[in-house]
């Protein structure tokens, strides 16, 4: 079980009380009716798969309930930092984390 | 004499405790504080088991949790069988009943033991390239040979009766093994201040130092201290069998296997999951066989077993003792036994260019031949043969943690290659205070094991690379070695020494095979812990379920709701009942417990704007007091959810999901709310359990209700169909929406579910006053289906769009977005040809349908035609008195009034396409 | 108003009851509020606690609490003959928030003991040491397999709650763990 640290509750806690919400940092086009095919299946569909760090959303769900962003390593399985929702992407030093 | 090899004095166990056991059937005495195996030693029993290949007599190797030999199984009553257990684990207690595995008809006698005989038939792979052909004859003739042939012990078939529990801890420092390294580390730490676990496998702290009569002292000092210092957790009987992720550590403690009697109340094992600052790993080495013909015979064992059969179990487990070694280690050993009064017949050093070419004996050595340097053999006879083969680090946790290895030259083996963030290796894993061992290789002929339980030779390895396997991976699985419920503990680095050697290439380049949890095997009890039966999954319950109870229902499971599927009167069966009901509903009313509905309060001077973007449709005019049924999609555009958006002031709303539907629906806004529509000052709070919700429907509805409230009007001209009103019914806080689900007049009524099972009560009353009942699900299905209403999840599939269920005038057409607006004008979703909802009606009306049959435009269509839809909901209309059914269908509004087919095993049955409305297509009933 | 369930029904009938004891309780009035963070200090001001500003805190006064559930969260408890809920409505009309009755939501269990921790830890994976979750730290989390929202009122004692439909569950989970404590 992963420790996570939820930025809003300033703790690390059990993996068991979030809930994984798939990418970060996907852009919802401001006006999805001027957005074009291509343009919003990308949004919908198209995600990377890395190998190695990669931006994630978690939710607290069963905590504060807050949405926020993770950086982990899908090699190590180390979560790298967390951040809250809408905060620019934290400089990482080693060490970082949960 | 009982116990004849018992020694007149020493070990620590209690001979003032004289304990009863079984072993196949023949009771034998020992001590408490004995394992079975030194019992039986003391007993001079060695013959105590078959090997699983060649059922060749297999003895008591080691004296410890890396026993490859002596499995046992256990039986403790009723349920209580366990098999596979290491003899030289298994605490002694009056009554024990062991019983020997993988013998037949008995273990003296076993006629499996033939295979020895043809075994050149039988080498590494021999399955893989045996049983091909026929393919058939695999599952009925080759594998049932095999698996009665080659195995371990039965697995027990009751189910089993004893409690398992849990427990998760922190601590600073976890200190795994209380040899004299984890002593250390845990005192250390322990006087520092730091809260403290020490976890040990064994049933005494101690590890080596309980093998070491002149160390009693010492570590009666250390277990003193430990003792007294509460901020430390000493927890016996515990083997720490997983590293995982973030240095998170699962320990699985044995609390009552070594008792009398079971005592049922008390869990038999629990489940540690142990987060710690810091990891130490103290686990030691284990002793290394030696590899030469006929090392697996009964009476050869690990020198340094032999120690502690002597030291600290007081038996001498052979009186005529030959001991082969490659290191130092075996003379103190010999100087041990001889202390204890055995012969030492001979010392065999490897390092001399003296070894061993053959062993005799039948079911215990009798002697042993020694090839001397000048290649000449001298046989010598004994009752024991000692061997050491060097020492190999215990490095299981550390490889788990991935923790980096190295092979070390001097010592034979793999060390671990630094440290990790939190984890240390101290001690022998550490490869600490470890006697060098040369690299030793034993060329003769004869079966040589290096793999006990599962029946490995060096042939087999030697022609593993023969044939072309290079990767110890590949080596590992094609002669299985490493593979048995040992995982390889004694065998592993003498299969890499081997193959290292035949591949010609230096050990420590060959690498080694993944070590893998569980160290020693865990019961499914101890993973499941409080998880078992009727705490598997919660189980939830409706404020009428003890009404309920008591009023004939028969419950079915909707997650982890029990809700009443029909309530049977007088014995009625499931088809009756639910006809009644139907009947009853139509004609007069009914009663349905609707409480769990998911239900969220959006409040917020955004709340209305935040509902048009979350719903297709278009709430602007919905005044307060007003309610309206509502869609959801994804962003995919495809149906999500469904429900009633009531208002209840300006910027309040009361908002009902599907009753499965709550968690992911709320997600879903609390998504859209943080993380897209951000400017919204919108808050969510979950209200389904503070409300009970049940609803009335039928012509008699508005009576019925009316008898409870007199805070609101109900009369047509007040409260019409989609109000929603706050008030009072049965003197509790309501609120009343008239919604139907059934397309009769119909209400739900709100209140807090504290009074929930009063005001039900109240309700059924008055319902009986007017001839109504209460329903359950499967009425419920059937009045829904004959207004051709939607269950998300039964008409939807998660591939369905708001047109495809006819809804397409609900989309708010002014409405710039919506999540899953701009989906829908995708060419996939927009395009002609897509499934939309209609009804069925097969042409014989007795004819019933079954939900999910495919539907196709031609009877008697080939297997493989195209369908061009399915049956979402098939029932009994009662009030129609026929087989209906709803459907989603290739352009199925198009076909209205023409003939499908349903290809059934019996034949097609042939349908004709109807709107999915059955009954008062108008709605004057509903607006009634 | 009814108790969800009734007390006796959560009494350890067996020779732990003296290290560990789980009671269920009334629940009193309870009341979400959600909203900015400066409408929380009006609705402190009128509700006579401050709400809590740091993370998984509680404040108490008078038979009066505030709990805070999330950033923009927090549960308010009261007695059950307390007016005060129903009048916050009022005192906050000018301004943007929500604010829900939830009296009739949870199930409520006092767990009381010098084994409380030890016990739930059979089923909670929070470090609940002293250290890091003291008094009155409060927070939502998972015990084995439902959310529960989780109180420290007193060194040995904690409150539990739980959706009244998962309180037989969550009982039973206890009492099954209770037989398995481990020496304290």
């Amino acid at each position: 079980m992963l420790l996570i640290r939820c930025p809003y509750c300033e703790t690390a806690r059990p993996e068991v009380e979030f809930r994984h919400g798939g990418e970060a940092l996907m852009e919802r086009p401001r006006d999805p009716s001027r957005a074009s095919d291509a343009e919003w299946i990308d949004y919908l569909y198209m995600r990377r798969n890395p190998k190695g760090p990669h931006a994630e959303r978690w939710r607290h769900v069963h905590g504060c309930g807050r949405f926020f962003n993770c950086l982990r390593d899908t090699v190590s399985d180390r979560i790298v930092v967390t951040w809250r929702a809408g905060e620019p992407v934290p400089e990482v030093t080693d060490g970082d984390g949960a | 004499m009982t116990q004849p090899y018992r020694l007149p004095t020493g070990g620590r166990i209690a001979r003032s405790r004289p304990l009863r056991f079984t072993f196949d059937g023949r009771s034998y005495e020992g001590y408490a504080g004995d394992t079975l195996a030194s019992a039986l030693l003391a007993n001079g029993v060695h013959l105590v088991g078959r090997s699983f290949k060649y059922h060749r007599p297999r003895g008591i190797l080691s004296a410890g949790s890396e026993e490859p030999n002596a499995l046992m199984t256990i039986d403790r009553g009723a349920g209580r069988v366990t098999p596979n257990l290491r003899a030289t684990q298994i605490e002694l207690y009056d009554g024990l009943c062991a019983i020997s595995q993988n013998r037949w008809p008995s273990l003296d006698f076993d006629l499996g033991a033939a295979s020895q005989f043809v075994s050149r038939l039988l080498p590494a792979g021999f399955y893989y390239k045996t049983f091909m052909w026929p393919r058939a004859a695999w599952r009925r003739v080759y594998e049932p040979l095999i698996r009665r042939a080659a195995g371990l012990g039965k697995a027990p078939r009751a189910p089993d009766p004893d409690r398992y529990t849990n427990q998760f801890a922190h601590c600073d420092v976890l200190v795994i093994g209380a040899g004299p390294a984890g002593l250390e580390a845990a005192l250390r730490a322990g006087r520092a201040g730091s809260s403290v676990i020490l976890c040990d496998e064994q049933q005494e702290l101690g590890g080596s130092l309980l093998n070491n009569s002149q160390a009693a002292e010492r570590l009666l000092q250390y277990t003193n201290e430990l003792r007294a210092l509460p901020n430390v957790r000493l927890l016996r009987r515990t083997t720490a069998f997983g590293v995982f992720a973030q240095n998170f550590v699962a320990l699985a403690e044995r609390i009552n296997d070594h008792l009398p009697a079971s005592n049922k109340d008390m869990p038999r094992e629990s489940l540690w999951q142990v987060r710690a600052e810091r990891t130490v790993i103290a686990t030691g080495a284990i002793e290394r066989p030696l590899v030469f013909p006929g090392n697996d015979r009964p009476g050869v064992m690990l020198a340094h077993a032999g120690l502690a059969y002597v030291n600290r179990y007081g038996v001498l487990p052979g009186k005529q003792v030959v001991i082969a070694t490659t290191n130092d280690d075996g003379y103190a050993v010999a100087d041990a036994l001889k202390a204890a009064g055995a012969e030492i017949a001979t010392i065999v050093d490897l390092r001399r260019d003296e070894t061993i070419a053959a062993t005799h004996g039948g079911k215990r050595i009798s002697s042993v031949d020694i090839r001397l340097p000048d290649n000449s053999l001298r046989r010598i006879a004994c009752d024991l043969l000692l061997m050491s083969g060097g020492w190999t680090p215990s490095v299981h946790l550390f490889s788990q943690a991935r923790g980096k290895l190295r092979f070390d030259v001097p010592l034979q083996c793999f060390v671990p290659d630094g440290t990790l963030d939190a984890i240390e290796c101290v001690g022998g894993c550490a490869g600490a205070g470890l006697q060098p061992s040369p690299a030793t290789q034993i060329v003769a002929d004869g079966k040589s094991f290096v793999d006990f339980q599962n029946d490995v030779t060096s042939a087999d390895i030697e022609l593993a690379v023969r044939e072309g396997f290079r990767s110890v991976e590949h080596i590992k699985r094609y002669t299985t070695s490493g593979m048995a419920t040992d995982q390889g503990k004694t065998s592993n680095m003498n299969a890499l020494a081997i193959a290292a050697a035949t591949i010609d290439a230096p050990v420590g380049s060959v690498g080694t095979t993944t070590f893998r949890q569980p160290f020693t095997p865990v019961t499914f009890g101890t993973l499941a812990g409080l998880s078992r039966g009727a705490l598997f999954e919660p189980v939830r319950t409706l404020p009428s379920h003890d009404w309920a109870l008591a009023h004939g229902a028969v419950f079915e499971d909707t997650g982890q709701w029990k809700r009443a599927s029909y309530f049977s009167l007088k014995g009625e069966g499931m088809r009756d009942a639910v006809m009644r009901e139907c009947r009853t509903v139509r004609a007069a009313a009914g009663i349905f417990d609707a409480s769990s509905l998911g239900k969220i309060e959006i409040s917020g001077p955004d709340a209305l704007t935040f509902l048009n973007r979350i719903y297709i449709n278009d709430f602007s005019r919905l005044d307060i007091g007003r309610c309206r049924y509502a869609l959801m999609l994804n962003e995919a555009g495809l149906a999500m959810d469904d429900g009633i958006v009531g208002r209840l002031a300006e910027t309040r709303f009361h908002v009902t999901t599907t009753s499965g539907g709550i968690g992911h629906v709320l997600h879903h806004m609390e998504d859209f709310l943080q993380t897209e529509f951000t400017s919204l000052q919108v808050w969510l709070t979950d209200v389904t359990e503070q409300w009970s919700t049940f609803a009335v429907q039928g012509p008699r509805a508005r009576d019925i209700v009316g008898e409870l409230t007199t805070t609101i009007d109900l009369s047509p001209g007040s409260m019409s169909h989609m109000s929603l009103r706050e008030g009072s019914v049965c003197d509790a806080d309501a609120r009343l929406m008239r919604v139907s689900f059934t397309g009769e007049c119909g209400y739900e009524i709100n209140v807090p579910s504290s009074e929930g099972a009063r005001v039900w009560a109240a309700l059924y009353e008055s319902a009986s006053r007017h001839d109504a009942s209460a329903y359950g699900l499967e009425a419920l299905n059937v009045l829904r289906a004959e207004k051709g209403y939607i269950i998300v999840g039964q008409e939807t599939d998660g591939s369905t769009t708001p047109d495809d269920l006819g809804f397409g005038k609900m989309i708010g057409a002014r409405k710039d977005d919506f999540v899953g607006k701009r989906s829908l004008s995708l060419a996939h979703l927009a395009s002609s040809g897509r499934k939309q909802l209609v009804g069925l009606k097969p042409l014989d009306p007795q004819k019933m349908l079954e939900e999910g049959a495919q539907i196709t435009l031609q009877s008697g269509a080939p297997t493989g035609s195209h369908a061009v839809g399915h049956v979402t909901t098939a029932c009994w209309s009662a009030v129609l008195d026929r087989s209906i059914a709803l459907a989603l269908v290739e352009n199925g509004r198009a076909l209205i009034g023409s003939t499908l087919h349903v290809p059934m095993p019996n034949g097609d049955i042939p349908v004709e396409v109807t709107s999915p409305v059955f009954v008062d297509p108008a709605g004057a009933r509903l607006h009634g | 108003m009814v108790e969800p369930v009734p007390s006796t029904r959560f009494t350890l009938g067996n020779n732990r009851a003296e290290r560990v004891s789980i009671l269920g309780i009334a629940p009193g009035r309870q009341f979400v509020f959600r909203g900015p963070r400066e409408v929380a200090d009006q609705c402190g001001a009128a509700f006579g606690v401050d709400l809590p500003a740091s993370p998984c805190r509680a404040n108490r006064q008078d038979g009066r609490a505030a709990l805070r559930l999330g950033p923009d969260e927090w549960l308010l408890i009261a007695l059950p003959d307390d007016a005060v809920l129903a009048s916050l409505r009022h005192s906050l009309s000018r301004f943007a928030h929500a604010l829900v009755d939830v009296s009739s939501s949870d199930a409520v269990f006092e767990i009381r003991g010098p084994s409380t921790a030890l016990l739930l830890n059979a089923a909670i994976p929070l470090d609940l040491s002293p250290k890091t979750f003291p008094v009155d730290a409060c927070t939502r989390t998972i015990l084995a397999k439902v959310g529960v929202l989780l109180w420290r009122t007193e060194q040995e004692c904690f409150r539990l709650q739980v959706a009244r439909s998962f309180a037989a569950y969550v009982h039973d989970v206890l009492a099954e763990a209770a037989w398995g404590l481990p020496d304290a």
